[in-house]
Order: structure tokens, then sequence, then C-alpha cells
């Protein structure tokens, strides 16, 4: 039976709007930041909680979270989106 | 020269020990708390944040637990053959959360009132207890801010849960300070370096922000009168429910050679 036939979505408590964030890590100071993930929260708080415990792999020097819309895409290969057209 | 615990009067020493196993006793019972609300978690990365959270708590309990070893008490009595009495869990985990809102404010009332007693030691001359605190201060910085962001992310209907729960459970957290009680003999012995009068004005602080979020307003610090059968020495009242005891004793004490 597929789920989308069923009523387990009804009665469930609605979930808090999420955004999502990208997460930067160092190990130490001649590391740099690297993309190492990222998470889905209603806000930063928890973004950064989750962010901290689901990466939590290595004892990390520095660890930081941007949210995915104050990312500002200068070009993405498949799509070259932002490459003027002649 | 840094005073070693052997070097403290019996008398200090003994509230120190008293003070740091409610200390130790409360996380115990609050990484209870996380363990069994993991499925009640709003998503995968939830359930992870929480088991997190439980792990921390233990991992606090069980390096007390290892401190207060140097105080003359046994491990296995500490941790595992201890009768229900001799538990020192904070009288605000008694009652079981009744949903996701009530948990998460004893979770923030719990962690703040713990954090707002234990930073009393950040800077005690005890090096050991100090890197101890530092350690927890760490993480217990994570364990507010997740109880935090749930409160800001509730919407209306879980706010007014919220505030009834913040309403029902912030005198029995502002108990465990002992408001009534004018005398501080860690202060005194310079062991904490602050009072624990600073210790109640950040716990206000920090209701009145929980308060302010759930939309409600802030109240002057409330004046508490001594409760009835309040042991000082485990800062609550009586014994841990029956029920609580069952999931805390473990069940088989002979595990680590206590007898």
């Amino acid at each position: 039976m597929s789920v989308a036939g069923t009523n387990a979505h009804k009665g469930a408590k609605r979930l808090p709007t999420s955004k999502f964030y990208e997460v930067f890590a160092r190990r130490d100071s001649n590391d740099a930041l690297h993309h190492i993930g990222s998470v889905h929260a209603p806000n930063d708080d928890l973004a950064q909680v989750r962010a901290w415990h689901v990466y939590d792999e290595h004892h990390w020097l520095e660890m930081c979270l941007v949210p995915l819309d104050a990312i500002v895409t200068v070009t993405e290969q498949d799509k070259r989106v932002k490459i003027k057209e002649i | 020269m840094e005073p070693t615990i052997i070097e403290l009067s019996d008398d200090v020493k003994s509230h120190l020990a008293d003070d740091l196993l409610a200390l130790a006793d409360s996380k115990h019972v609050l990484g209870n708390w996380c363990a069994r609300v993991v499925f009640n978690g709003r998503s995968v990365a939830d359930f992870a944040t929480l088991m997190a959270l439980c792990g921390s708590s233990y991992g606090h309990t069980r390096t007390l637990y290892q401190y207060l070893v140097n105080f003359g008490l046994p491990y296995a009595w500490l941790e595992q053959t201890r009768p229900r009495d001799e538990y020192r869990a904070m009288n605000l985990l008694d009652e079981p959360p009744s949903s996701w809102a009530d948990f998460i404010a004893t979770l923030y009332l719990g962690e703040s009132v713990m954090w707002a007693f234990a930073s009393r030691f950040v800077a005690t001359p005890l090096r050991p207890l100090s890197g101890l605190v530092q350690k927890m201060g760490h993480e217990s910085n994570f364990h507010l801010k997740y109880a935090m962001g749930w409160m800001k992310a509730f919407d209306e209907d879980e706010k007014e849960v919220l505030r009834l729960a913040i309403g029902k459970r912030q005198d029995s957290a502002l108990d465990w300070l002992s408001p009534w009680e004018p005398s501080d003999p860690l202060f005194d012995a310079k062991l904490a370096t602050a009072r624990l009068s600073d210790s109640r004005k950040l716990f206000h602080a920090a209701v009145a922000e929980a308060r302010h979020i759930a939309g409600t307003p802030a109240e002057r610090e409330p004046s508490r009168a001594r409760p009835r059968e309040w042991r000082m020495n485990a800062r609550r009242t009586g014994s841990i429910p029956p029920g609580l005891f069952e999931i805390m004793r473990f069940k088989d004490p002979l595990v680590h050679g206590a007898s």
C-alpha cells in the first residue's frame, strides 16, 4: 500500500517552517574551512545544535553555518544560470 | 598555592560533595528524560540531537561521580547500589513531561538552574573541578540553545502549553537554589566564586527570557518559603518517586564488583 493512499499524515503535528543551512568547519588553524554538510532547521539556534551534534566526527576548531538563502550563486556548471548569453 | 580536596575542612568537604552529587544525579535523570523522548523528536536531526544531549548529560554524571570518589565515596555506591532516598535528583524532574512543550520547558529550566549553580565553580581554585565545569558549560550551552530554538519555533498553540509548563515548574526549579537559605558555605570557603544569590539572579534572567519568548510577562523574582521535608544535603524534598527510582536503579549491582 502506498503511503500516499493512507491517512498517515492526518493528525500529525504541523512542523515549523524550516530553512537550509550549509555547514563549514576546520580541524585546526592550518586547515581551510571546508564544506562538511548541511542541516535543515526552523531557526539559527536549532541549526547550530543540529550541526554540532550531527557533524561530530572531529573535534572541530571552528564550525560555522551559512543560510542557503544568503549564498549568492556566481555560476553552476550544469545550468550556466549566470553565464551571459552572447 | 591551590588547595586540594584533602586540605578542606570536613564541613566544607561535605557541603561540596552534597552539592556535586545533587548536580550529578539531576543530570542523570535529565539524561534519562532525553533518552525516553527521542522518538518524540520532530525529525531525524532531532533524534540525533536528543541522543547527543542524553550522551553528554550521562557524561557529566559519570565524570562527577568519578570526581566524588576523591571525597571517599565508593564509585559502585554512587552509580549502582544507592537506595532510593540517597538519590539527589531535583524535584523539578520528579514528574515526567506531559507534552513536547512541557519537555522543552523542563529541559530549559533544568539546564538553566544547573548551569546557574555550576558556573560558580568555573574559576574555583580546585583546578580539576574548574576544568570539569568549563567542559560542562560548553556542552550545556548547546543544551540550552536546543531548548531555546524549540521555544522560538513553537506556534501559538504550543506557546500556550509552554507558558503553562513554565508557570507550573519554575518555582520547583528555583527551590534547587534554596532561596530561603542565607548561608553560603562554599562561597565563604572561597571554593565558589559567586554567591548562590547571584545564581538565583542568573536563573531568574533565564526564566524571564523564556517567558518573553512564550509571550508572557516576566515576574519579579519570587520569594520562596522553605518547603516542608526539605533536605538541604539533597537539595530536594523527600525521596525521588518510586517509578523514577525503578528507572534509575541498576538492576544488576554486582556487575562492577559492588557487594
